[in-house]
């Protein structure tokens, strides 16, 4: 039995298996991004272990076809299995050992990517300072003690979190806090008291669209409920305030935008649903953005962000010019030109956290260097053998 | 051969062990004092020349659009979204109040909708205009000259033990805006401030135009090879019950108008040269009414003076196709240099009756 399994782990059929459904998810993955969006199917088809076909309407679902992770995992572990069975330490598998090494390092490093890697954004303004980034798709309520005069406590409760539990305490905070609701997407309303109620809107698919997270949560100590508060990313973001206003403004009472505050304990506390946060050791601050465009044209050349890099703790202060292909890469994080405001005056940065960004490099080299020694070591074998 | 599994196993669940600990989880940080969600791009940059008396403020804070003399112990607040100036006070034994100035422009009623909405903060009812006339005392307003002062208290609202239980505000209109400075805090803190209070509206020195909230202009990627369509639509002016919507295919601007239970659409789109002609797209448009094409001598349309050009109209009834319902229709055609764009509000007469005349005016705004 042990033999037979080893033999269908280690089988060549086994990687050709892998290796065409892997082409298969790929072209079906391509082809479900026109109604999905990018990243609905990244999560469904190649971050999962089984693709799911739910029909209109229906409360079940059956798989349908093996998933990234499965067909990833089953590669990785017959690429293990074969390397295993087979390692010979000898001048002459050297090439191929470090071929299947290379390739290994390359799936665990894409593993270990899809699995640590952060992205961010941070948004500066020329002339001022940044030291944190944002999640461009993830949300989290923030309830902030704001009793100390200069300094906040936050406690930062990620939209996943709300999503899933139905009660959540923390051993920061001196009371609960029940999810009423929680919708991945929602639509601003004007109430009757002039502040603004969110309803449930479908999930953005486009590239180009954002889902703009809301919930209703009360706060419940040992004295009793301090109230029942919709938050959502449309009163706390200025643009979502923008349009808000745009849309509602008649209908709001002047301090719509104010976070809801309660006093608990002596403490005085403040709700805040916003984009996650990703605080950093260090400020950037926008010295200056350039855009130029081909001369007569709305064409772009070139962006460029000239900022200044301060870092207290290490006497850090020096400036740095990030332009397209030439990306900040500072304390395991990578800041590259991803955009900008319109009016020039505003640069948006991507912050790119991705712990394993090295393997892929290793990887290729690894197979490089592999298939170099085995078809040199094939050819020194032939020149030798040929007759003089 | 099970050491070869053992090992195999061993090396698997290592990896899968080392990755499955990145779940995000609740973070707790402390960090110094700062504004919440704000976003840069929208309060503007900072006037150098002001010489405004500000404490300790940041390189990256936004311009003042007001002045004014700090009372003693109130503590200046960095400003945040649509207040210009925050402050909060806090006194020996904790209780706390809070100042904010925030600029709206000026409307209908706007100032006592705002009077009320105080109100129900304090758990009062609303009144009507002549009562919060009675209520309403003149003060001095800095260089807005006089404001209205009003001070309400309550019980306190729910989800507070003992904060925001009065409110003391003033309206100043300056300009075109009209200046909210209101204090709110618990009772008596807000009872012995008031001095302060009256002292800081005094002072208060409006030195500029008040801060337009941009419009949700979305951030352009590096990647774009070009700058988006968008960006060259024309400025029009949106009337405030417009609720922009995400256009289809072929449209640039689409927005939707609801008022108790009826709705109409407008949408914008443009096409090169006269795209077919005004008698093609006047026909195009009664046959979306399910009427028949436009003859000789058809007296629904008319035209229009719009950005020095003669535009055509067309105010037609009928059954919407597309929903079987009785629908009205405003469309205009627009011709420009080598296009034409085509304006169109559709849906329950009701609502087209009301809005027809925004909706030219809205055309207008454009050119």
């Amino acid at each position: 039995m042990a033999t037979k399994i080893v033999n269908v782990l280690t089988s060549l059929r086994l990687t050709v298996l892998c290796l065409a459904l892997a082409l298969g998810l790929v072209f079906i993955g391509t082809l479900a991004q026109v109604k999905w969006g990018l990243y609905v199917v990244q999560h469904d088809f190649f971050g999962s272990f089984l693709v799911w076909w739910r029909p209109e309407g229906a409360s079940w679902r059956v798989p349908v076809y093996p998933g990234g992770y499965l067909i990833g995992g089953v590669l990785l572990l017959n690429l293990i299995a074969a390397h295993l069975k087979r390692f010979e330490l000898s001048k002459k598998k050297l090439g191929i050992f470090v071929i299947h090494a290379g390739l290994i390092l390359l799936l665990v490093g894409q593993l270990f990517t899809q699995l640590f890697q952060v992205e961010s954004f941070m948004a500066i303004e020329e002339g001022s300072s940044r030291n944190y980034s944002e999640s461009a798709r993830y949300a989290e309520l923030a309830v902030i003690d704001k009793t100390d005069p200069k300094t906040d406590l936050v406690v930062a409760i990620p939209q996943s979190v709300l999503a899933h539990r139905k009660e959540i305490s923390d051993k920061n905070l001196p009371f609960r806090l029940k999810v009423q609701s929680f919708y991945e997407n929602s639509e601003p309303r004007p109430a009757k008291n002039g502040t603004v109620n969110f309803i449930q809107e479908k999930l953005a698919t486009a590239m180009d669209d954002r889902n703009i997270p809301a919930t209703t949560v009360e706060i419940v100590t040992d004295e009793g409920s301090k109230g029942v508060f919709p938050v959502s990313n449309w009163i706390t973001e200025d643009k979502l305030v923008a349009t808000v206003m745009k849309n509602f403004g008649g209908q709001l009472k002047p301090d719509f935008t104010e976070p809801p505050q309660f006093s608990y304990k002596g403490h005085m506390y403040e709700l805040a649903m916003r984009p996650m946060r990703f605080y950093k050791d260090y400020t950037i601050s926008l010295k200056n953005f350039t855009h130029d465009r081909y001369a007569g044209t709305d064409i772009p050349k070139n962006f460029a962000s000239r900022v200044e890099l301060i870092n207290p703790e290490k006497q850090e202060d020096r400036e740095v010019k990030i332009y397209m292909n030439n990306p900040l890469r500072y304390n395991g994080e990578t800041y590259y030109q991803a955009g900008f405001e319109p009016g020039d005056t505003v640069t948006i940065l991507q912050v790119v956290r991705n712990p394993s960004w090295l393997t892929p490099y290793v990887a290729c080299t690894m197979v490089g260097a592999g298939l170099l020694i085995q078809f040199l070591s094939h050819l020194v074998k032939f020149s030798r053998r040929r007759p003089a | 051969m099970i050491r070869f599994l053992v090992t195999l196993s061993a090396i698997t669940s290592s990896i899968l062990l080392v990755g499955c600990g990145g779940e995000r989880d609740i973070k707790t940080y402390r960090i110094a004092k700062e504004e919440t969600g704000s976003h840069p791009g929208l309060a503007g940059k900072e006037d150098t020349n002001a010489g405004h008396n500000h404490g300790d403020e940041m390189e990256a804070a936004p311009a003042p659009q007001v002045h004014w003399e700090l009372p003693a112990g109130w503590k200046e607040q960095k400003p945040d979204r649509m207040r210009v100036a925050s402050f909060q006070i806090t006194s020996d034994d904790g209780r706390m109040a809070e100042v904010v100035v925030i600029p709206l422009p000026q409307g209908n009623d706007i100032e006592n909708q705002a009077v009320n909405f105080w109100r129900q903060e304090v758990g009062l009812e609303p009144l009507n205009a002549t009562d919060l006339e009675q209520q309403r005392q003149k003060v001095e307003a800095g260089t807005a000259g006089s404001g209205n002062l009003y001070e309400m208290s309550g019980a306190a609202p729910k989800g507070s033990d003992k904060l925001k239980s009065r409110v003391i505000g003033v309206v100043a209109p300056h300009d075109e805006m009209l200046w909210f400075i209101k204090m709110r805090g618990e009772d008596s803190l807000v009872s012995e401030q008031k001095p302060n209070f009256l002292k800081f509206v005094k002072s208060l020195h409006f030195s500029a135009p008040a801060p337009q909230l941009a419009l949700a202009e979305k951030p352009v990627s590096t990647n774009s090879k070009k700058i988006p369509a968008s960006a060259d639509l024309p400025k029009w002016k949106v009337p405030q019950n417009w609720l922009e919507k995400t256009p289809g295919p072929m449209l640039l601007a689409s927005y939707h108008i609801a008022e108790q239970g009826a709705e109409a659409d407008v949408t914008i789109s443009k096409f090169p040269g006269e795209a077919g002609g005004q008698a093609a797209n006047i026909s195009r448009w009664r046959n979306q009414l399910g009427l028949p094409p436009a003859g000789e001598g058809d007296s629904s349309a008319s035209s229009v003076e719009i950005g020095g050009k003669t535009a055509y109209v067309v105010d037609i009834k009928g059954t919407n196709a597309r929903t079987g319902k009785p629908a009205r229709m405003v469309a205009l055609g627009v011709p420009r240099t080598d296009e034409t764009w085509f304006y169109k509000l559709l849906g329950d007469e009701a609502v087209v009756e009301k809005e027809k005349n925004a909706f030219i005016q809205f055309v207008k705004s454009a050119y």
